[in-house]
């Protein structure tokens, strides 16, 4: 059935794949700019 | 809706979104094989070197003998998980001289040789021997920095102990993220950094100076808890002989018109009136007027080698002060 879902929506899966991807590039491009948050002491 | 209709849509939903997630994966270790996030530097540094303390005013200390590269410069711990050679606890015959802070202290994005406390110890000894222990942590507190020196410093026996003081010290003690993921996968680092500040840049607010300001606000539990601490430190010097002197760093966005001039004039003050000797960094910065030339990175204004010299030329006479009557009898 997983093959069958993949030959009926490749493009569909491809198109959404690029979506993302566009999605993330817009964010690192539009977040790329001199730190402006604290640092981050959550991680630890 | 039919039971295939309804598989056809998760298979959509959540396919495409395991495609991205792994191919986003693999691109970004490629691209960060060659370039740095702050973000995931220091989540790579909490899972590196990090491990949760067993005295919960300290939260988390370094693992002990531990090596990790991290923003692009090795980090190495000694016995007690400082960054620092190793040193006898018995004190031989140099002037010995402790160093509390944060990550600024331990020379985060710095090559260890290019620290103000490695030029510092230098500098002091051309003057007489001296040894300078560093035990910054990254993401200190003052109540951590104190905790710390009970727990792991105070058996040096230092001669002098210097707290470099940064804005945020009044932060509460850090608590553990829970996020999933952080720190394991590059893909979720990125993300959950990327939309903090994507949030930050569409807000109305300032960021982080309204962040750290809020911090000494009145009532605020932070600058209380710091303020004890600091009492706490001056106590001890009293009691086991010690010098305590108290550097504050400036917060490294904006020299010219200090940013933080209102929160410093509130700490000097403190510690003015309870006769613990303090210098001020940030008037001696005001000249510079291109701070991105002091940061490690666009991303991370932790200060750069540049800076940690500067940091060391204004300190050498505060800390250096005290030699000209050691070793006291």
């Amino acid at each position: 059935m997983a093959g069958e879902l993949i030959k009926k929506y490749k493009w569909h899966l491809v198109a959404i794949v690029v979506l993302y991807a566009a999605i993330s590039l817009w964010l690192f491009f539009f977040t790329d700019s001199p730190q402006t948050v604290p640092f981050e002491y959550e991680i630890h | 809706m039919s039971a295939r209709r309804f598989v056809e849509i998760l298979f959509l939903i959540f396919v495409p979104l395991a495609l991205f997630l792994i191919l986003s994966e693999l691109v970004l270790r490629v691209y960060l094989s060659s370039h740095m996030f702050y973000d995931v530097e220091m989540s790579r540094y909490a899972l590196a070197l990090k491990v949760d303390s067993p005295n919960p005013l300290i939260g988390h200390h370094h693992r002990p003998s531990s090596q990790a590269t991290l923003m692009g410069v090795s980090i190495r711990t000694n016995a007690d998980g400082f960054r620092d050679d190793e040193y006898p606890v018995a004190k031989g015959d140099r002037r010995r001289i402790m160093f509390l802070g944060d990550s600024l202290t331990l020379g985060w994005g710095v090559e260890k040789e290019q620290t103000f406390e490695h030029l510092l110890e230098a500098r002091l000894n051309a003057i007489t021997p001296t040894e300078i222990i560093n035990l910054g942590i990254g993401n200190y507190n003052t109540t951590q920095e104190l905790n710390l020196f009970i727990d792991k410093g105070a058996k040096y026996d230092p001669d002098q102990v210097v707290l470099f003081y940064f804005i945020n010290d009044a932060e509460p003690v850090p608590q553990k993220s829970r996020f999933p993921g952080l720190g394991n996968y590059r893909i979720v680092t990125f993300y959950w950094s990327r939309l903090k500040a994507l949030k930050a840049r569409l807000s109305d607010s300032t960021g982080f100076k309204e962040y750290y300001s809020g911090l000494y606000r009145e009532g605020s539990e932070g600058w209380a808890r710091s303020k004890a601490a600091l009492l706490q430190l001056k106590q001890l010097s009293r009691e086991q002989g010690f010098d305590l002197r108290v550097v504050l760093l400036p917060e490294f966005h904006e020299l010219v018109d200090y940013t933080f001039s209102k929160e410093h004039a509130i700490v000097t003050d403190f510690l003015r009136a309870n006769e613990i000797p303090v210098l001020d960094l940030a008037p001696k910065f005001r000249n510079e007027r291109e701070p991105q030339t002091l940061w490690v990175s666009m991303d991370d204004a932790h200060p750069n080698a540049r800076a940690h010299r500067l940091i060391a030329d204004y300190t050498i006479n505060f800390i250096g002060e005290t030699t000209g009557t050691w070793p006291a009898n």
